[in-house]
């Protein structure tokens, strides 16, 4: 079924490369297992846990990251451990971008990965005038979310600062540019304010407000509400889903209550 | 032969009746007269007779006669087990105080029976007559943490002032309440028993009034929840979509209650029975409890107002199903058949082929017909569409599914030439319910 070559260039007809389960990411449910979401926005179903016990974790696409033991373990897809970088802080701020570079803050330190090595930075965390709260590594470096005061700002190596919220809680910064911060602005109850690459900002009511935010998967960002609910955000749109987050793995045809 | 019929009859004759008064297991001897025991007028005593014969043989059901103003047979005689024994019982129910006595015959043999009514203070619901003792008062169906009183009068027919213990026991009554002591001769004294249940059930105590008791009892009750309602948020659903259900009542509830909410699919797909994506998003299962509080109109589930659960991708319905103690309701969602639905696609070029990568949900199950057409940076299709049958791929992978119909699909096309030239994409999908064209995607 090949057609005419009318531009120098002919398409065959296409080969299969694969049908599958589409895979929205991982997330951290109630249990504390960093566990697999299939499906599609709206239609979400557990998938198999890759590790227990975790508190904080974050997933990028096809790079993910555990905080685990004292280290942040980096991992595939697959749950695979590809590298790992001891911390001191029992909280440390963790960056993925989705061409593999990871950015650790640990303790004042600023520690990048790329090339496949661990890059100790030199960094003035004095320079950031305030306490981190979020990180990104983009195309051109990377990107500090930062506490001043009463109002949270974005700072970027190059010295470049814009203040994306007033008042306190948790920022995202995703390597694509684009900033996602929790807001009591919206409404009574709360809110996000997406800011876009090109500045452009959309702001989203929500029921509760919204305590932490972790990369969940490509264009995902799993969300935890004031009353722990656990949410699911799709940057693009922004719309929140509601994400499972007591997984009972069901088979097929068990009718489980 | 003479001899022996008049040794029988020496026998029989000789066989005298016996009486005895039994108490427990004690067997008094009873001569020609007896007492029973002192009875307040209104009330009645029973006492148990027995008889035997003096020589211990068997006995055969007594000759009962008795006659006297007060006392009576309560119960036909009756014989033990071998018959060594006939035992019955006298009544002694005096109407008015004063002295009683009955002859009492048994076999044709008298005994005088006496008795005593005393009199006391009787015990009388207001604006009733004195109650017998043991006569059980009944406060009726009372609901729980609400209360009920009766009043009740002490009368006494006594020429002197009597001072009577009165104790209300049992956890739902209180008492005696406005009771004044002592009970003036010939009068009378009020007072109230205060009913208020804190459990349900059946409660029971007692009123005693010196030695004379009177059982207590009522039916505590929690009122029914008001009706309660299913509401989904949207009210139409369809495939991939998570809904809002909340619980609201007919009105605000009187008592606090509960229920659950549990969720079925029936699908409308051949061959796929059920799909797991339909459940409650929170807690992964297909049943919700909800709580409904003292004053509240509607039920929260696990503290929050609503529960969201998801429709997944297959066509059929969700029945709901709303239980309570005393209702069951029920309500269906139905779940239309879709043309495909894609819910992302993205297209990457690389040296010798270009990849377009689809996910979307197919709820009819029956995906047939793909077609792609490329166009060029200038908006013109670079050849006619190219067609494939995905019947046979997407029938295979959905036989295995546990993600219901949602899929990711990864399509790769071999470039003859320079794949740079080749800038975007569309497509279209075919099942059984129609064509989805999926607007043209750029290939960066």
């Amino acid at each position: 079924m090949k057609a005419a070559l009318v531009w120098g260039v002919t398409l065959s007809t296409l080969a299969f490369g694969e049908i599958r389960p589409p895979r929205v990411g991982l997330a951290v449910d109630a249990q504390a297992n960093w566990r697999v979401i299939y499906g599609v926005a709206g239609n979400f179903v557990c998938g198999e846990a890759v590790r227990p016990g975790i508190a904080q974790a974050g997933f990028a696409g096809s790079l993910g990251y555990v905080v685990d033991q004292g280290a942040v373990v980096l991992l595939d897809g697959s749950g695979n451990e590809a590298t790992r970088w001891t911390v001191q802080s029992a909280n440390p701020r963790v960056a993925l971008s989705s061409d593999g570079r990871a950015a650790i803050w640990d303790d004042l330190q600023l520690v990048l990965r790329q090339d496949g090595a661990w890059q100790p930075m030199a960094f003035d965390a004095a320079a950031l005038g305030g306490d981190l709260i979020g990180l990104a590594v983009t195309a051109d470096g990377v990107r500090f979310a930062v506490q001043r005061g009463d109002s949270r700002w974005i700072v970027a190596t190059s010295g470049d600062v814009a203040r994306i919220a007033d008042g306190q809680g948790p920022v995202f910064l995703l390597d694509d540019g684009t900033a996602v911060a929790a807001v009591d602005s919206v409404s009574n109850d709360g809110g996000l304010v997406i800011r876009r690459a090109d500045g452009k900002e959309e702001r989203i009511a929500t029921a509760t407000a919204i305590a932490s935010m972790a990369a969940l998967g490509r264009g995902w960002l799993q969300l935890r509400d004031a009353t722990g609910v656990s949410l699911g955000l799709a940057v693009e749109t922004g719309r929140i889903y509601y994400l499972p987050d007591s997984c009972i793995v069901v088979q097929e045809g068990e009718e489980q209550e | 032969m003479r001899y022996l019929a008049i040794l029988l009859w020496a026998i029989a004759a000789s066989a005298d009746t016996r009486l005895f008064v039994v108490n427990g297991t004690t067997e008094t001897p009873v001569a020609d007269a007896y007492g029973v025991p002192t009875t307040a007028p209104g009330d009645s005593t029973d006492t148990r007779f027995r008889v035997r014969n003096s020589d211990g043989s068997t006995v055969t059901v007594p000759t009962l006669a008795l006659s006297g103003f007060g006392f009576s047979f309560p119960s036909e005689p009756s014989l033990n087990s071998d018959a060594s024994a006939a035992d019955f019982r006298v009544r002694f129910a005096p109407a008015f105080a004063g002295s009683y006595s009955a002859n009492l015959s048994v076999n044709g043999k008298g005994t005088i029976l006496h008795g005593l009514a005393a009199p006391v203070v009787t015990l009388a619901p207001e604006g009733g007559a004195p109650l017998p003792t043991g006569t059980v008062i009944d406060f009726g169906n009372v609901q729980r943490g609400s209360q009920g009183l009766r009043g009740f009068r002490l009368d006494n027919p006594n020429p002197t002032a009597a001072n009577v213990t009165v104790t209300v026991s049992g956890a739902a009554f209180t008492g005696p309440i406005g009771l004044t002591l002592p009970v003036p001769a010939g009068g009378s004294a009020s007072f109230q028993i205060l009913c208020r249940p804190q459990t349900t059930g059946t409660l029971t105590g007692a009123v005693t009034v010196d030695q004379r008791s009177f059982p207590l009892t009522v039916l505590a009750f929690d009122p029914a929840m008001p009706a309660p309602s299913l509401v989904v948020d949207p009210p139409t659903a369809s495939s991939s979509q998570q809904v809002h259900l909340s619980v609201m009542l007919a009105s605000a509830s009187a008592v606090a209650g509960s229920g659950t909410v549990k969720l079925e699919f029936r699908s409308a797909v051949a061959g796929m029975a059920d799909d797991p994506a339909v459940r409650f998003v929170s807690t992964g299962s297909r049943v919700a409890s909800f709580q409904v509080k003292a004053g509240d109109s509607s039920g929260t589930f696990n503290g929050q107002p609503d529960i969201v659960f998801q429709t997944g991708t297959t066509a059929g319905s969700i029945v709901l199903t709303l239980q309570t103690t005393d209702t069951t309701k029920q309500a269906s969602i139905a779940i239309g058949a879709l043309p495909p639905a894609v819910a992302t696609i993205a297209a990457v070029r690389r040296v010798n082929d270009v990849d377009v990568t689809v996910t979307g949900y197919d709820n009819t199950y029956s995906m047939s017909q793909l077609s792609f057409t490329f166009y060029d940076a200038k908006g013109a299709a670079i050849q006619a569409p190219l067609a494939a049958d995905a019947r046979a791929a997407f029938q295979s992978y959905f036989r295995g599914s546990t993600t219901g119909s949602s899929f990711l699909m990864l399509a790769s096309f071999p470039v003859t030439g320079d794949a740079t030239k080749i800038a975007a994409v569309e497509m279209s999908l075919t099942n059984s319910s129609g064509v989805t064209n999926v607007q043209r995607t750029s290939i960066p």
